[in-house]
């Protein structure tokens, strides 16, 4: 009886510390943390309140202005002008297919959109997106969006208990892209196509890196393609609409920075990813070579437009939704 | 899987209510087991290299005990010696000195089965290697010189190789020690079940609160060194020093606490080594396997200081410079091998401490001082990836500061860590609190789970050695 005596009355006080910890860690501690590191969660629910019928998924393709912009209305406020109701929105940097899903099976029945308009960015089905500095970031939010004690969520998170690469893991999977994934084109590989592009007097930095954003061929394997099936399921499961925006690339710009097969190829990814997604029986605008080179303002990243280029967008996107 | 994640707490009463749930005898055949599914939690395919390691080393041992004459004696060592450091260059170093040369990355332009050689070998250093194989080295070495009498069942020395808790950042053990230990060990009492819960305690907060926190707060310092001020570029210095050492000798603290648990006891990696008074003292503290290691295989057998002044100064500075080399393919790990050799020359040439004489407080605070400078300032050259990171800290200074207001809570167990290292200095944590009574012990106990509960690093920081 001794041994266990003892053991049990230290186990108390290590759960009384434990106790003590969580309501220190509750009310001082974790306020901040949640802020920095498990924000996706307040942005969420912050941005459902507003009762609508419309969720709007985006990176930060919906807010990105041109430094010249007369009009500084974002994608989404284009949209709710258009269509005269209140779209919701969730929207912000690097975010992707892979956590659109697990956004979406967070929200609750009773909040669940009876129509989900998302991104569907290209660029995102690469491994330089999902390999990118900012996913070990955005996976840890997930490990606060927990209803449990404030210290697990926190334990969880120092302990990697969540969709985690290390960095080497990351820069790993970019490598292996560029130098081994086969493209379907003279040049074998992008690492491959890049070293011909600096053998031509056309060479510049880029061009090269429209190459390593673009420069993949989209298969049924790909893990980003796989994501947006679940949220196919997803949506049918909830009944809801989906419908995916094939978002507007500057294939003018690649064509004059590479040449005629990122275009090429670019189209090859985008009538995969209609027809497959229309065979599932989901809508897709497809607007990958809709905007004309000077609605982009950025060299890169591509998908940010002017006012001209947001208003094509919201526009398309209007048209396929019921008006009030 | 590390040794700070959940999986590794689900692992760690999983191979214990195996292990003990099986008669004693064969309790080792559990251990070897699990430390393969521990090994093969990184990456499967690292496996097959640690079975070659085994494999050769196993065999080829056997084959120099059983051999009549020194020449084929030597033959065979020879093989081992160049089988085990073969696959160490090949995995650790082939970027370094061939993969990332002009010559071939036009070879494997040209042919994919060297780029991908290339890519192996540039993300895919196996985890541990280089501990695996100087254990394993150091075995032929002893077989060789008579030392060690060689194991004749391969499962049984398979464990030594790869005993978990020690095979990713050792310490690196010797065959004597440790392999005697893994066979038919007695049932830890509950007073060793105690220590390998303290240290297992202390160690995780070494790692989790203080490794992980100062490396999330110095990182970006270590990416532009030239745009921090003279206070963050000290302060960054000094907390990568503590950086490392809370990272390493919690590992080796937890490491030891586990092995505890299954009734092995692994050597000491650390003691104190930040109270050293000279250079020479301070690598008799500071990861004691390795520099035992490299004591016993590398200086001695070139003269140690039993021979002329020249070969004593190249065995010091082939020594360190190997010794740096050891710790990454990197020319700031060979600098700072490097640094350590030529200071360790000038303090034992022309500042030597005379054996038994007892120092003066001011000779203590000279030698203290210029001492813990020293090693600060080579774990600029260490923590630098490349050297122009090193050469930007004497670079003008910029405006950014490492310092942010978000960090002030972290000096509670800052404080609490200084002050351990200060009471522990003498004794490690668990001889020091099996002397205290229960409320203090209990006391420690509770702040240190209290402290990894609520300061915890939620960053990117993994065990700094298990790259090594």
């Amino acid at each position: 009886m001794k041994p266990l005596k003892y053991i049990v009355v230290r186990l108390l006080g290590l759960l009384l510390v434990a106790a003590v910890a969580q309501i220190i860690h509750q009310r001082w501690v974790y306020p901040s943390i949640k802020k920095s590191e498990g924000w996706l969660q307040a942005m969420v629910e912050r941005r459902l309140e507003k009762k609508s019928n419309f969720l709007y998924f985006s990176a930060s393709t919906n807010t990105a202005f041109a430094p010249d912009d007369s009009i500084t209305l974002s994608i989404s406020d284009l949209l709710q002008q258009n269509i005269q109701q209140a779209v919701n929105v969730i929207d912000t940097s690097a975010i992707h297919g892979g956590i659109f899903l697990k956004i979406l099976q967070k929200i609750p029945e009773n909040q669940f959109p009876k129509t989900i308009v998302m991104d569907l960015n290209l660029r995102s089905f690469g491994a330089n997106w999902i390999h990118s500095d900012l996913e070990n970031s955005l996976q840890r939010n997930f490990v606060y969006w927990n209803e449990r004690p404030s210290l697990l969520n926190h334990l969880f998170a120092a302990t990697k208990w969540y969709d985690y690469k290390s960095p080497n893991e990351h820069l790993r999977a970019i490598e292996y892209q560029q130098k081994f994934e086969r493209l379907p084109f003279n040049h074998p590989t992008i690492k491959k196509w890049c070293d011909s592009l600096f053998q031509t007097v056309n060479y510049s930095e880029d061009g090269k890196t429209m190459i390593e954003h673009f420069g993949f061929h989209i298969q049924s394997d790909n893990q980003q393609l796989k994501n947006f099936e679940a949220i196919v399921a997803l949506a049918k499961s909830h009944e809801s609409k989906l419908i995916l925006v094939l978002l507007p690339e500057n294939v003018e710009k690649m064509k004059l920075l590479v040449d005629q097969q990122l275009p090429a190829l670019i189209e090859k990814n985008a009538e995969f990813l209609t027809n497959h997604f229309k065979k599932m029986g989901v809508l897709v605008i497809d607007l990958h070579a809709k905007l004309p080179k000077e609605s982009f303002f950025e060299a890169f990243p591509t998908e940010h437009y002017n006012a001209f280029g947001r208003q094509i967008v919201a526009t398309a996107i209007a048209g396929k939704l019921p008006k009030k | 899987m590390t040794f700070n994640s959940i999986q590794f707490l689900l692992f760690l009463p999983l191979v214990l209510l195996l292990f003990y749930a099986l008669p004693r005898k064969s309790r080792w055949i559990s251990l070897l087991v699990m430390s393969y599914v521990f090994y093969a939690g990184w990456k499967v395919e690292y496996l097959a290299l640690l079975l070659y390691s085994t494999a050769t080393e196993f065999f080829i041992s056997n084959f120099i005990y059983r051999s009549k004459t020194i020449l084929k004696k030597r033959i065979w060592l020879a093989f081992s010696l160049i089988s085990n450091f073969g696959v160490l260059i090949l995995f650790k170093y082939f970027h370094f000195l061939i993969g990332g040369s002009a010559w071939f990355k036009a070879l494997a332009n040209d042919n994919e089965s060297f780029l991908y050689l290339q890519f192996i070998f540039e993300f895919g250093i196996p985890v541990g290697i280089s501990f695996y194989t100087f254990q394993t080295v150091s075995y032929a070495i002893d077989v060789y010189r008579g030392r060690t009498i060689p194991e004749r069942n391969f499962a049984k020395f398979a464990l030594f190789v790869n005993f978990f808790p020690q095979l990713v950042a050792g310490p690196i053990e010797r065959f004597e020690h440790l392999h005697p230990q893994l066979f038919n060990a007695p049932n830890p009492t509950f007073e060793i079940v105690k220590k390998a819960f303290r240290l297992m305690l202390y160690g995780f907060f070494l790692k989790m609160v203080i490794a992980d926190n100062f490396g999330d707060i110095i990182a970006p310092l270590y990416l532009q060194p030239k745009d921090f001020d003279l206070y963050s570029r000290v302060i960054g210095a000094l907390l990568f020093g503590f950086q490392i050492y809370a990272d390493f000798f919690g590992y080796t603290l937890i490491a030891i606490g586990v092995a505890h648990l299954f009734g092995v006891k692994l050597q000491d990696n650390f003691r104190s080594p930040y109270s050293s008074y000279s250079l020479k003292e301070f690598w008799d503290r500071w990861h004691i396997s390795l520099s035992t290691w490299f004591r016993d295989y590398i200086y001695i057998p070139l003269g140690g200081n039993k021979t002329s002044k020249g070969k004593w100064i190249f065995a010091i500075i082939l020594t360190f410079g190997l010794s740096g080399l050891w710790h990454g393919a990197s020319v700031t790990f060979i600098y700072w091998g490097l640094f350590h050799g030529i200071y360790y020359l000038i303090e034992q040439t022309f500042f030597p401490i005379p054996k038994g004489k007892k120092l003066s407080f001011f000779e203590k605070t000279v030698r203290w001082s210029t001492t813990f400078t020293a090693v600060m300032f080579g774990w600029i050259l260490f923590r630098a990836n490349q050297f122009w990171v090193f050469q930007e800290f004497g670079s003008s200074l910029g405006e950014k500061s490492l310092f942010d207001i978000k960090y002030l809570l972290l000096l509670i167990p800052v404080a609490l860590f200084f002050a351990s290292e200060v009471l522990f200095r003498k004794s490690r944590i668990d001889r020091y609190l099996s002397e205290k009574s229960s409320f203090v012990r209990w006391t420690f106990y509770a702040v240190f789970f209290l402290c990894i509960l609520l300061f915890n690093s939620r960053g990117d920081m993994q065990f700094i050695y298990f790259q090594f």
